[in-house]
């Protein structure tokens, strides 16, 4: 205990031993002579290594007794080199068939040779990630991994992005992979992203991407069925930096970006605010309180000069019956700033190879193109590793983060900055004169000097300079993620190993509505939820070979999960000042909680076997008990079973030039996926009396009493957990001395026994029960490409492609039931239909006949259907990243063009401001007169020709808006398949000569993001979601807009 | 060394294996709810809910149809123009009415029969009638028999009208029996008359009568209503009123419509425009002129009675069951002058309501010009039920448009285009709600038979009672 004790001071004060050493140096090149970079070298027996430079040589100190040096190198076989008396050792490597001997972590932060597995995974290494500029690591994932389909929510800061592997598993549940951070697994999850309110993060932005040492995506559940019924929806192994030993290195790293606009809906500038009166288009100013832009021609009217609050030149009068100043057009887009963030980290990692350290710190810091948009955050980060005899190692990782920052009111909200933005008439000033942060900052801008708002519509929809002012949103997160264990080597084949990770976070958001006199009454909202999720791993390893050809890999081990989400929320309404965001100037003010907690708990085992490095068998299982499911029926199974047989090893071909490597995997396995939390029996709730569809309720206590009533959701205690079983298919090759790779895998999935919230007729009593029912499949296929045409001394091309297709098709759902609601409106929602793709969109159409003719009224207009079906499938036909990288010397160009083919996306925001006139669209064909394709009720083809928009017939005939307001859904899906630029990225690694030794390196890059976008979508950048993490997608409601950025970016490494 | 290092392993072990296995159910039981509620917690809800419907859509819907709302934006235009679509009512039908007050009410009932009080068991009888005479006159053929059974009927079959009226007047019997029986008594949670027996059973005989005059065209039974109205309210003071709160939460619906969806509803220019004629005083409590438009509601304004925070909303008002009393007086051959005295006690109730200075000058010449009614049997009506219409004003559309079906007055002028797009062939005065949505999607076959029985379930279908 004395002796344990110490170890842990000696931990605690990361001391460091000092060892005698010699140095070593010397150049690694391949067989044709050509230097290599990177490549490691490492003291046989110790942790102590380092890495080839830009000219492939190395300088390793090695400690005395040492007399081997170990080189490896991707692609090439590793070499053991006996040191002699010499201090320099030039050593040349062999490309090899263990080429692919590449380590990736696999289930439970295992570590496992990438060659042994009988499924695929994918690798992503540090810099495909910080050199993607991207503030939320799932960001930075986007159009790197196959299989992986990536939605951002917009270019805010802060907001959230979401991650699918092979599409969808749940029709309501969570499709969310699970996120694991050291063999720790972390909460990713979103509160409060719905069509309205603000862009929240997921909170997978708290990771710093700088700590990051690699990524692993596992995919199916062969690679995932060991985490049970977390990883129905796969896993996104985290690894982050960790100490190796050698004196102190510490890494510098700086950037700053600039961020714009990348897209914006085109807003017509010839036609002022107003709608036909008695025939005539006639100019409706913002007192009216009419949203409307079908007014005149701006070039016919001009000002009057009286004294109107809303427009300092006056109100708007035809031309001649004014002052003569002309009436004119203002740019919405001026309200845009060019946004920043500043990135700085620094690390300091080292050890003597008992103890290991790696400490790091970073700051984040953005404001938005959005004027007072911010995110922040902050972290510091302290690994250690100790091994206390050659056989007991333990290890300890705290990671403390703060973020948070100042968001913005965004989607179907009346104070949306989008909304507010993209309606407003062209002849209403937002700006009164100024423009950006400027107007922002000023009080006149969206200030009546009679406390009202000013804004086009006086008052109605937000002016975008009052809501950034007036409705402010802070969130402030203070997170610890930690985790301690301990790894002892029973017997050289055996090893017990303890893990218990700690993820823990507060989120303290503040936000207000501020008053408007006679009309808005204001509020207050402060909540704060808390979330701490516990994981403690209990394993027993073995590796042990069984005879010359047999080698046996086996996992035992115990799980326990927890999870406690409390938020609590104070809402304070009717203001009593303005400008006074605190839960004191409330009249009255309620108070809220909710409890979410589930635990897990399961036992599992992993056997894998090895046949002469060519065949390698592998099985899991796992069984979980839960909490969500009912007492005795409350345990499942998950397993897996998988093959991989390299035949370039079983027929001796390693040495083949054409086909060096090559090797086929197949698996096939079944992972659950959990029932809701207290889903399982009915309660009284706290009672709201509700049901009007427009506002909100009564909700006691209330009256000075306090009431309950029963729950309208039926409770079910025969739930089972949702079951996907996967087939997978797959093959690694390396072709031609491996320049050429190629990772094929075709799989097939089925997810039954979904739990689906079944709306019931509502006379039953309740609205809804949760039941198992229904089917989702999917299919797909995802291939890796990796090349490298030009392998030279001095220069070298690589190529990586990243190809993604899938089917996701919604099978069976309930008995009568054909759609399930996943997100969106009454009107236009991403559905889950019978016999359609997850997700559909779902909404009104015109009507059609069986032939697909569009029929026609007798008056010569589409006729609507009267029954809404599936209009649109926002799933992409395929995806597909393809990175170019040349290098040429220290100078290095990547780009990373990411193609998205079809998939659509429903633009609400086009519909509403096609109905309102803002938009290009509405101004280009207002004079057209159109004869629309189709059968008019007698059979024949229409031949009746519309005005598009006549004054004389008023504006409910107007096309824009006949159909009611914004349109019917498929008026307003595209198509959003794009072409882009997303990551183009220039650096330069300054020779190691120029610092004489002071700098072990030092390099500078260039990044630009989103750089080139090309794509119909009328809308924002069509990357974007409306609902965040719902299973709900393709829907774009005044989303706020995406970013391209500009960075600059320094490191350096002493 | 190593033996205290497997104590300390085997140490965890067991916490986070043992302890965890006893408690996993548990740890599924919502601590923020309830397994069971005591009547005290169930009458509040089952009274804030009914008089929450009272200006929720349904409501404002008819006040629309009635001419009296209209919309200025959103969805409220295309209500305006007879767009009401069978999503329309889906909300009211889901959470205010079948799973909110009348699920809420017959919990309470079975709860109250289960402890045998019977001063629940009336409450919630007389709330489920009253839920029910409203819904059965926006939507006719309803289910009830086989309603509210959970697992037992998943698809509910549709009543017919006939029925559930019937149903409503045994409810309502049910309820004056169980307050008169009064046993185990008021034990808290009754906001309306704090546990005064005696003044349900008058509420409740009010109820019936309402609802017997409302299917007077299928059987006129107005003496009997005659005899209800003796053994109801005697006064204002006697009926039953809501108090809404100024706490947001507790905010009486139109005003929160009004807070909530500001602009998109406004007070109906032609309706201002009959009151103003008529030298009405009740103007100046309904609404207000802004210069442009005519708004009921305006933040913080305590002048516009049926737009305030804290409205106080009577169930059924002794100006209606005067009203009431003035039609089956005509109905029954009684004198005018007993017409006459039913109809200025009416209208006076009515100036009471909105809080205006009975003595005034502009309130006594209105009854002395509008409390007489003289001409044919039919103008007499007329004259009875367009008096009733100005005064159902803000808290009663419901009967306002029970009556236009029922007898044709007010006579209204169909919104020109009001075919909307098929919803309503004919375009004339709206005359039922559509069957909501989710009964489609959920009650398919048992919804399209009701559909069916009703002449297609459009909004131009007469119901039986009106027919």
């Amino acid at each position: 205990m004395k002796k344990l004790s110490l170890v842990l001071l000696l931990v605690m004060a990361g001391a460091v031993a000092v060892m005698a050493q010699r140095t070593i140096t010397g150049t690694v090149t391949d067989a044709e002579g050509e230097t290599l970079i990177g490549a490691s070298i490492l003291a046989k027996g110790t942790s102590s290594g380092t890495v080839t430079d830009i000219d492939g040589t190395y300088s390793l100190r090695v400690p005395e007794g040492v007399n081997t040096l170990i080189f490896s190198y991707t692609g090439f076989a590793t070499q053991e080199v006996e040191l002699g008396p010499s201090d320099v050792l030039d050593v040349t490597m062999q490309e090899s068939a263990e080429q692919l001997s590449e380590v990736v972590v696999t289930a439970i932060g295992l570590e496992a040779n990438r060659a042994r597995l009988g499924y695929s995974v994918q690798n992503l290494e540090s810099d495909d990630i910080i050199n993607s500029q991207e503030t939320n690591i799932v960001n930075g994932l986007n159009s790197k991994v196959a299989g992986v389909t990536v939605t951002s929510s917009s270019g805010s800061p802060g907001a959230s992005a979401n991650i699918r592997i092979r599409g969808a598993t749940s029709v309501t549940g969570n499709n969310q992979p699970l996120f694991v951070v050291d063999g720790v697994p972390i909460d990713n999850s979103e509160f409060g992203n719905g069509v309205d309110g603000v862009d929240q993060s997921n909170r997978a932005i708290d990771i710093n991407p700088n700590d990051i040492e690699n990524m692993t995506i596992l995919k199916g559940p062969a690679a995932t069925s060991l985490y049970g019924v977390r990883a129905a929806n796969g896993v996104v192994v985290i690894t982050t930096k960790s100490g190796r030993a050698g004196k102190p290195r510490v890494s510098f790293s700086s950037s700053y970006r600039v961020d714009e606009v990348n897209k914006m809906p085109e807003l017509q500038s010839s036609f002022a605010q107003g709608q036909p009166i008695g025939g005539v288009p006639t100019w409706r100013g913002p007192d009216t309180g009419e949203g409307f832009s079908w007014g005149p021609a701006i070039s016919d009217l001009e000002f009057d000069g009286s004294d109107y609050p809303y427009d300092q030149n006056g109100r708007l009068v035809p031309v001649g019956q004014g002052n003569g100043m002309p009436a004119q057009a203002y740019d919405q887009n001026d309200f845009f700033v060019r946004g920043n963030t500043y990135d700085v980290n620094l690390s300091v990692q080292g050890g003597n190879g008992i103890i290991n350290y790696f400490v790091s710190a970073g700051r984040l810091s953005s404001n938005g193109i959005v004027p007072n948009a911010t995110f922040e955050r902050n972290s510091v980060k302290v690994k250690l590793d100790a091994n206390l005899t050659d056989k007991l190692t333990i290890s300890g990782s705290a990671n403390y983060v703060n973020s948070g920052g100042f968001r913005i009111q965004r989607g179907s909200n009346l104070r949306g900055v989008m909304l507010g933005l993209l309606r407003n008439t062209p002849t209403f000033d937002m700006g009164n004169g100024l423009v950006g942060q400027e107007a922002a900052d000023n009080r006149a801008t969206y200030l009546l000097p009679d406390g009202r708002q000013r804004s086009y519509r006086a008052g109605i929809y937000d002016n975008p300079y009052w809501t950034i002012n007036k409705n402010p949103f802070q969130d402030n997160v203070n997170r610890l993620i930690g985790y301690g264990s301990l790894r002892y080597e029973l017997l050289d084949w055996l090893t017990v190993q303890y893990k218990l990770g700690l993820d823990q976070y507060s989120d303290r958001r503040n936000s207000a509505i501020d008053l408007i006199p006679g009309r808005i009454a204001g509020s207050v909202t402060q909540e704060i939820i808390t979330s701490s999720d516990l994981n403690s791993d209990f394993l027993f390893l073995v590796d042990k070979d069984l005879s010359d050809s047999w080698n046996l890999g086996a996992i035992l081990g115990h799980n326990y999960f927890s999870t406690d989400v409390v938020s609590q929320s104070a809402v304070g309404n009717t203001l009593a000042a303005p400008d006074f965001y605190h839960i004191s100037n409330a009249t009255d003010i309620q108070a809220f909680e909710g409890i979410s907690r589930r635990k897990l708990m399961g036992v599992f085992g992993d056997v894998s076997l090895a046949y002469n490095n060519y065949l390698f068998i592998n099985g899991t299982y796992r069984n979980d008990w839960t909490s969500t499911l009912p007492e005795g029926n409350n345990d499942f199974q998950s397993w897996s079973a998988s093959l991989g047989f390299a035949f370039t090893e079983a027929l001796g071909m390693q040495n083949n030039p054409i086909l060096p490597y090559g090797k086929l995997r197949v698996s096939y396995g079944a992972v659950g996926n959990d029932a809701p939390i207290y889903a399982t029996q009915n309660y009284f709730n706290a009672a709201a009396a509700t049901g009007d569809g427009f506002i909100s309720g009564i909700t006691f206590p209330a009256f000075g009493v306090n009431a309950f009533e029963r729950d309208i959701q039926l409770g079910n205690n025969i739930l089972t957990p949702e079951t996907t079983t996967t087939l997978e298919i797959g093959g690694e090759f390396k072709f031609l001395r491996g320049r050429l790779g190629l990772d094929v895998t075709y799989y097939n999935s089925e997810s039954v026994d979904q739990i689906i919230p079944v709306q019931l007729s509502a006379t039953t009593g309740f609205t809804n029960a949760i039941l198992n029912a229904g089917r989702i499949t999917n299919e797909g296929v995802e291939i890796v490409l990796t090349a490298t045409p030009v392998r030279g001394q001095d220069f070298s091309w690589d190529i990586v492609g990243n190809f993604t297709h899938y089917e996701n098709t919604v099978e069976e759902l309930i008995e009568d039931v054909d759609n399930i609601f996943l997100a969106g409106f009454t009107s236009t929602s991403s559905e889950a239909v019978v016999g359609m793709p997850f997700g559909a969109i779902y909404g009104d159409g015109f009507r059609y006949d069986d032939d697909g003719n569009l029929l026609i009224g007798a008056d010569g207009w589409p006729l609507v259907d009267p029954s809404k079906r599936a209009l649109g499938d926002p799933n992409p036909d395929f995806l597909l990243g393809i990175r170019n990288t040349f290098s040429y010397k220290g100078v290095s160009l990547s780009a990373l063009l990411d193609i998205r083919q079809g998939g659509d996306v429903w633009c609400g925001t086009c519909g509403i401001i096609d109905y309102f006139g803002t938009s290009q669209v509405s101004a280009d064909e207002r004079g057209d007169v159109v004869v629309f394709d189709g059968l008019l009720p007698d059979g024949t083809p229409n031949d009746i020709a519309v005005p598009l928009a006549d004054p004389t017939s008023g504006l409910g005939s107007y096309y824009r808006v006949r159909y009611g307001f914004g349109g019917i859904s498929e008026m307003s899906i595209y198509d959003a398949s794009w072409v882009r630029l997303r990551e183009l990225t220039l650096s330069y690694t300054i020779p190691k000569s120029v610092f004489k030794g002071k700098v072990e390196n030092m390099s500078i890059a260039l990044t630009g993001r989103n750089l080139w976008l090309n794509t119909d979508y009328p809308g924002i950048d069509p990357e974007t979601n409306l609902t965040g993490a719902s299973n709900g997608i393709g829907l774009d409601y005044f989303n706020m807009p995406n970013t391209r950025s500009y960075a600059a970016t320094l490191r350096a490494n002493f | 060394m190593r033996n205290i290092l497997f104590m300390l392993l085997a140490l965890l072990m067991v916490a986070f294996s043992t302890s965890s296995c006893e408690d996993l159910t548990e740890v599924n039981e919502d601590p923020t709810r309830l397994s069971d509620a005591d009547l005290s917690l169930m009458a509040p809800i089952v009274q804030a809910g009914h008089y929450r419907n009272e200006g929720s859509n349904p409501t404002r819907v008819a006040g629309i149809v009635m001419q009296q709302l209209t919309g200025f934006d959103a969805q409220q235009l295309a209500y305006a123009a007879n767009v009401i679509g069978e999503d329309a009512m889906d909300n009211y039908w889901r959470t205010g009415l079948y799973a909110g007050t009348m699920k809420d009410a017959i919990v309470m009932i079975d709860k109250a029969v289960e402890d045998g009080n019977t001063f629940y068991e009336g409450l919630g009888k007389l709330f489920l009638a009253a839920a029910m005479g409203d819904a059965t006159s926006y939507f006719g053929d309803i289910p009830y028999s086989e309603a509210f059974q959970g697992t037992e009927f998943l698809k509910p079959s549709y009543d017919a009208q006939e029925s559930i009226y019937a149903e409503v007047q045994s409810l309502l019997d049910e309820a004056i029996v169980a307050f008169n029986a009064d046993k185990g008594g008021h034990v808290g949670g009754d906001l309306v008359f704090g546990g005064d027996a005696a003044l349900w059973v008058k509420t409740a005989n009010a109820l019936k009568a309402r609802y017997l005059m409302q299917t007077q065209k299928r059987q006129d039974r107005s003496a009997e209503v005659l005899t209800l109205i003796d053994a109801a309210m005697a006064s204002s003071a006697e009926q039953a009123t809501f108090v809404f709160g100024t706490a947001e939460t507790e905010n009486w619906t139109l005003a929160k419509f009004g807070r909530e969806r500001t602009n998109t509803l406004t007070f109906n220019e032609g309706f201002a425009q009959r009151l103003e004629d008529n030298a009405d005083p009740r103007l100046t409590k309904y609404a207000i002129f802004d210069g442009t438009n005519w708004l009921y509601w305006e933040l913080g304004n305590p002048d516009l009675v049926w737009g305030r925070d804290d409205a106080a909303i009577p169930l059924v008002s002794y100006a209606e069951l005067m009203f009431l009393k003035a039609e089956a007086l005509l109905r029954t051959g009684a004198a005018d002058a007993d017409v006459n005295e039913a109809l200025t006690a009416a209208i006076t109730a009515s100036m009471e309501l909105v809080e205006l200075d009975l003595m005034s000058a502009e309130v006594m010449d209105y009854i002395a010009a509008n409390g007489q009614v003289s001409g044919s049997f039919d103008e007499k009506l007329e004259q009875i039920i367009n008096e009733a219409y100005v005064a159902y004003y803000g808290h009663n559309f419901h009967q306002a448009w029970a009556n236009q079906r029922r007898t044709g007055y007010p006579v209204l002028t169909p919104v020109p285009g009001g075919e909307a797009d098929g919803l309503n062939p004919g375009g004339g005065i709206v005359q039922r709600y559509l069957y909501p949505v989710s009964e489609t999607q959920t009650n398919r076959e048992n919804v399209d038979a009701a559909r069916a029985r009703q002449g297609g379930g459009l909004l131009n279908a007469t119901l039986w009672a009106f027919e």
